[in-house]
């Protein structure tokens, strides 16, 4: 089914306001022999979006995964992108089709002050961890999620680390994250067999110091 | 120091073990030198069935058992040439024996007995077994060159140390020293010899685990430590002694050092009743079969042990499966020995394999289908209660870490595993000695081996070769197969091996009191399992491995790294 | 390191299965709760190896992030370099000779059948058969041997390139990789009869963990898991990339998928049997693009693009071996992502295991994770 299609019965099953935007960027592009030409035109047909009013994110979810015509039944990919720019995150569901072989991708734009949108749980069991993740990571609020906590981060950690604007802690349960570059401990050794630690380390001045005479060893 | 007085004890237990049949020991008297002595007096002289003998010597008589021979005076025929009863010297100068006792032994064939014998000739009244005894003839210690000899070698290492003390007096400070003390002391000082010969034995065994493992993962084993890697043992002991003694912090300090010593006692133990030949047996005890059963439950106390006291709740979960598995397949294994028991109607090993023959057609295993179900049911028993894969479930690497073994390291882990190493050899052993003829040479009756040292010798031979066969089995079915999970184990066990074992051993004893008075549908049957358990079977199974071979094609494996220069050289020659 | 309040029924243990455990599956904890041996429940705590690719990705340019997608999975590091080459090149639209995408094709096989080997392996290996993995290792240090020569590195190869790949093969070359397929094919029958078909294992495993079909998408499953549980996809056939659509129809291709054939369709045993299945196709597919990749002219295998720059999102997916991986990236005309997201098969697996696990035993939960082919990287990237 050709995203246009998608779209239209999408926006009669869930309500002409919930979905806009539609982009059907890189339609099919007829040529191509052999087999990677193909596959290439094929693919640049499928990569077309449409948006979705965080409102009525669940009456198109229902909708793409219900309707007999659209099938969407594999939530392919759950992304979310923060649009620091824009003052927006924007959660990218890609959802395929095992029955029709259609693939669709809705966006759903998020204030970044409070990025609350509704879990998809319910309709699609492996978006559990996904969202997780894009919590953990971004900060994104499933509301009616069973088990919202964070799921690759430390559960004590402060912050959303996948964030534009996030900066690291200088220590983590008195661990601290930075570490002196090996560089800097390096000691070299003159022909003295006297340690000249690299200047970057030792406190001394820019100049460098006085050659010591050779001596015997 | 903690270890070596459980060693102590240890030893002082086997050599206690060892004495088991000894009878109740008198204050001892210097036995007679070898040669003449006489018959002083013998009550009464006429001797019938069932009539008590007692013979009394004048020049110092021997105490223990003793062996009386009866020598008739003129042999007639069907009448044997001697009769050799077991006789019980009192130590005051009495020997005494029940004429209808164990009269089960033929001059220069009873190897068990060993010690000081009392001839007395009989004369034949001719009324059936009735003789009149006369007195006066030799007392002699059976010594190599003597008319009747009845132990070329010592029988056993109780005999061996009997012996000895009773040929030579050892005085200290002015008293002798008894010959109880002495011949414990010899029995100590042999085990302790066989203990060290049974841990490079051992060890041994363990590379050669290794090497098979590795050959059957297309690799190599262990080959660097010593000549093709066989001193690879001696490294690992080595670094197991010298690793840090490691206790976890809440586990219980005086059951975690004892339990890997319970568990390695339980096998080791068995080691006294294990026949390595003809002559070679600790102990012949008459319970045998039963006292291998019962000492090996001392490793289910140690696997109990050691998983509680680590504190640890793999460690728990791993001692409690094997504690299940263990009691589980004690069942099966144990019936089914008696189906072999009912055949042979004794428990004592040498008993056992002189039951036998040489011929794997006068084998146990072959003696009928119940027996060979029993070989089957009892190996696969064996090698559960051995912990071994397939049933390796408390030490299962990739669920519980190493089960009840988890907390330990070094030597304490290395006791562990000499443990389950050896009772590979046990069960091998266990299984040559009930099923498959033990040191019975073949073409060769038992008494001709006893009689020849070059037979003795191959007995030696032969019985090592069956056990280093049935281990590698043992090692090769580790190495194939995956585990079984705990109540499939267990459901096998009970809904399977022990009903089969139980159908067994009542179908071998319908089967043996059939034959009884059948032989010719024993030896028939004999032979049909022979040729179609044995025979068949077999070469069944080795077309399998053949084809198996054939179908194979590996790359050439010569010791050369078989990847880009086998390339490069097979390439070239195109 | 998770803070889950540990709550426990009356009777109940809590064991941890954790971050270091001899199945071979890489850093991952599991809170067991069980009762005796039956699990009641068994949860996943994961991100022990987290190492922020994603973020990663948005410092690197997009060509200087090759190395980086080795490590989302380093088990089948080829079709991550494919998957990240295919997203910038359609975010790009960049162009790649054909030869390229051959030897992409069969460098992705290559490492298809060494993950396969090490799923297998490691999957006999914990349910106790020790043998049957070093037999697979012993097949992958050939395939490991190939590709060090062709792009030198043994495990992550860095081989694939935005705009193409990165070496050439040789006729010598391919004659080795034709020669091991000649030596490959009875191997793989070798190892079925010594532990695919094991009466011990196929009661280990038979009518163990059955996920049918539509549980299978509901839960995200993809891979040779989805298609042993009944589902017949496979990205390379039904929506094919690189050669796959001249590869496939010439070897006469036909979804392998799960029969039942020893418990039900679906349980762990189709899904240890489906890879062995995979190696088979592999092979083929490996002679039919070894025979193809003939007609290429060599030397062309890069199209270096100049002054990668673009503006956009894309989104690709290739079938990898756990599965079909996909990766989002978008970009905002700098000479780095804005965002990349790796979404993995053995991700969307783990997100089954908690369900599945109810009524396990332990000994069953090993069994179960190491029939999912479960590594730790694709989880925590």
């Amino acid at each position: 089914m050709k995203a246009k299609e998608i779209f239209e019965r999408v926006a009669a099953r869930a309500g002409h306001e919930a979905v806009f935007a539609l982009d059907e960027a890189a339609q099919a592009e007829p040529g191509g022999q052999t087999a990677p030409e193909k596959a290439k035109a094929a693919e640049a047909a499928r990569d077309a979006s449409f948006h979705a009013r965080p409102a009525d994110l669940m009456a198109v979810m229902g909708a793409l995964r219900d309707d007999p015509e659209l099938r969407f039944d594999f939530l392919q990919n759950l992304t979310a992108v923060d649009w620091i720019k824009r003052d927006a995150i924007q959660v990218v569901y890609h959802l395929f089709s095992y029955v029709y072989r259609h693939e669709i991708c809705v966006r759903v734009d998020l204030p970044r002050a409070t990025p609350h949108v509704a879990s998809v749980v319910s309709l699609w069991p492996t978006a559990n961890w996904h969202e997780r993740e894009q919590f953990d990571l971004l900060g994104v609020v499933f509301e009616g999620h069973p088990d919202l906590r964070r799921l690759l981060m430390p559960d004590d950690w402060v912050g959303h680390p996948m964030r534009k604007d996030f900066h690291e802690p200088k220590s983590y349960r008195g661990m601290p994250t930075s570490r002196p570059s090996p560089l800097d401990l390096l000691v070299t050794y003159d022909r003295a067999h006297v340690a000249k630690p690299t200047q970057a380390a030792s406190p001394a001045p820019a100049t460098p110091p006085p050659s010591t005479p050779e001596t015997p060893s | 120091m903690r270890a070596s007085i459980v060693m102590a004890m240890l030893v002082l237990g086997l050599a206690g073990v060892a004495r088991a049949q000894a009878p109740e020991l008198l204050p001892a008297i210097a036995p007679p030198p070898p040669g003449e002595a006489h018959v002083r007096d013998l009550r009464p002289t006429k001797l019938e069935r069932g009539d008590k003998l007692t013979v009394e010597l004048d020049t110092g008589a021997p105490s223990g058992p003793v062996i009386i021979l009866l020598r008739p005076a003129a042999v007639s025929a069907g009448k044997p040439e001697a009769l050799a009863l077991r006789g019980h010297g009192l130590g005051d100068g009495r020997v005494v024996t029940d004429i209808d006792a164990g009269v089960e032994a033929r001059v220069g064939h009873d190897a068990r007995w060993s010690g000081v014998a009392v001839q007395v000739t009989l004369v034949d009244t001719g009324k059936g077994d009735v003789w009149a005894a006369t007195g006066g003839h030799r007392v002699w210690n059976s010594l190599p060159g003597d008319d009747y000899q009845l132990t070329f070698f010592p029988g056993s290492l109780r005999g061996l140390a009997g012996e000895l003390a009773a040929r030579h007096r050892i005085v200290i400070a002015g008293h002798r020293v008894p010959p109880t003390v002495v011949s414990a002391a010899v029995m100590i000082g042999v085990t302790l010899l066989i203990l060290l010969l049974v841990a490079p034995l051992t060890g041994l065994l363990v590379v050669w685990e290794r090497k098979i493992a590795g050959r059957m993962q297309s690799r190599f084993g262990p080959n660097r430590v010593g000549p093709s890697g066989w001193l690879q043992w001696l490294a690992d002991a080595l670094k197991l002694i010298r690793k840090e003694d490691l206790i976890p912090t809440d586990a219980d300090p005086m059951l975690f050092r004892l339990a890997p010593y319970l568990v390695w006692m339980g096998i080791f133990a068995t080691f006294v009743v294990l026949p390595l030949s003809e002559f070679a047996i600790v102990a012949d005890l008459n319970v045998g079969l039963l006292y291998i059963t019962s000492v090996t439950t001392f490793t289910v106390i140690g696997i109990i042990m050691g998983g509680w006291a680590s504190n640890s709740k793999w460690s728990l979960l791993g001692g409690m499966r094997s504690a299940a598995q263990i009691i589980s397949y004690e069942l099966p294994a144990s019936i089914a020995l008696l189906s072999v028991v009912v055949v042979a109607g004794t428990l004592s090993p040498q008993e056992l394999i002189r039951a036998q023959g040489g011929l794997p057609v006068d084998w146990f295993v072959f003696r009928s289908p119940f027996t060979f179900v029993a070989f089957v049911i009892y190996f696969i028993s064996a090698l559960a209660e051995g912990n071994r894969t397939p049933f390796d479930l408390p030490e299962a690497e990739s669920e519980l870490v190493a089960g009840f073994n988890t907390e330990y390291s070094g030597f304490r882990w290395s006791i562990f595993s000499l443990a389950e190493w050896t009772n590979v050899y046990v069960v091998g052993a266990i299984v040559t000695t009930v099923f498959l003829g033990g040191w019975q040479v073949p073409f060769f009756t038992a008494d001709a081996v006893a009689a020849s040292v070059g037979l003795r010798a191959l007995s030696l031979v032969v019985m090592l070769a069956k056990v280093a066969t049935l281990t590698f089995v043992i090692i090769w079915i580790r190495w194939s197969l995956p585990r079984f999970r705990v109540d499939q184990m267990m459901s096998l066990c009970w809904k399977w091996l022990l009903p089969g074992a139980f159908v067994a051993f009542m179908a071998q004893a319908a089967w043996t009191w059939l034959v009884a008075t059948r032989p010719a549908l024993d030896t028939g049957m004999r032979w049909t399992m022979f040729l179609v358990a044995g025979v068949l079977l077999g070469l069944f199974f080795l077309t399998l491995v053949v084809r198996a071979f054939r179908r194979v094609r590996l790359l050439h494996m010569d010791g050369r790294q078989f990847s880009l220069p086998f390339f490069e050289r097979r390439l070239q020659k195109r | 390191m998770s803070e889950l309040v540990l709550v426990s029924g009356e009777d109940e243990m809590i064991l941890n299965m954790g971050p270091q455990h001899p199945s071979t599956h890489g850093v991952i904890r599991f809170i067991v709760h069980t009762d005796g041996e039956i699990i009641s429940r068994a949860e996943p705590d994961v991100g022990y190896l987290h190492r922020a690719i994603e973020h990663i990705a948005e410092k690197c340019t997009y060509e200087g992030f090759m190395p980086y997608t080795d490590r989302v999975d380093y088990v089948c590091a080829m079709t991550a370099n494919h998957v990240w080459a295919s997203a910038v090149e359609k975010l790009a639209a960049l162009p790649v000779p054909p030869r390229a995408h051959h030897l992409r094709v069969i460098s992705d096989e290559l490492n298809r059948i060494s993950s396969h080997c090490i799923a297998l392996g490691a999957m006999a290996m914990d349910l106790g058969a020790i043998t049957p993995f070093p037999y697979a290792l012993r097949e992958r240090e050939y395939v490991n041997d190939l590709l060090e020569e062709l792009c030198g590195a043994r495990l992550t190869y860095n081989y694939h390139r935005i705009g193409g790949v990165g070496w050439d093969m040789t006729d010598a070359w391919r004659d080795k990789a034709l020669r091991f397929l000649d030596h490959f094919v009875p191997v793989i029958d070798e190892f079925d009869r010594l532990i695919t078909m094991n009466e011990i294992f196929v009661k280990r495993l038979a009518n163990l963990a059955v996920i049918g079909g539509e549980e299978a998408i509901a839960y995200g499953l993809v891979g040779p898991n989805l298609r042993a549980a009944g589902v017949a996809f496979d990205l390379r056939a039904d929506m094919p990339y690189a050669t796959y659509g001249d590869i496939l129809p010439k070897i006469g291709w036909q979804t392998p998928v799960g029969s039942g054939r020893m418990g039900q369709t679906g349980d762990a045993w189709d899904r240890f049997w489906l890879r062995v299945e995979e190696w088979r196709w592999s092979v083929k597919i490996l002679r039919e693009a070894l025979d193809q990749i003939q007609a290429t002219p060599r030397g062309e295998f890069l199209i270096a693009p100049k002054r990668l720059r673009p503006k956009g999102d894309a989104m690709a997916r290739v079938e990898a071996a756990r599965g079909d991986m996909s990766c989002y990236v978008i970009g905002d005309g700098a000479p780095n992502a804005y965002r990349a997201r790796f979404r993995t098969g053995s991700f969307n697996a783990m997100g089954l295991v908690r369900e599945k696990s109810r009524g396990l035993m332990v000994a069953d939960l090993v069994a179960l994770i190491a029939s999912l082919d479960i590594v730790a990287p694709e989880i925590d990237r």
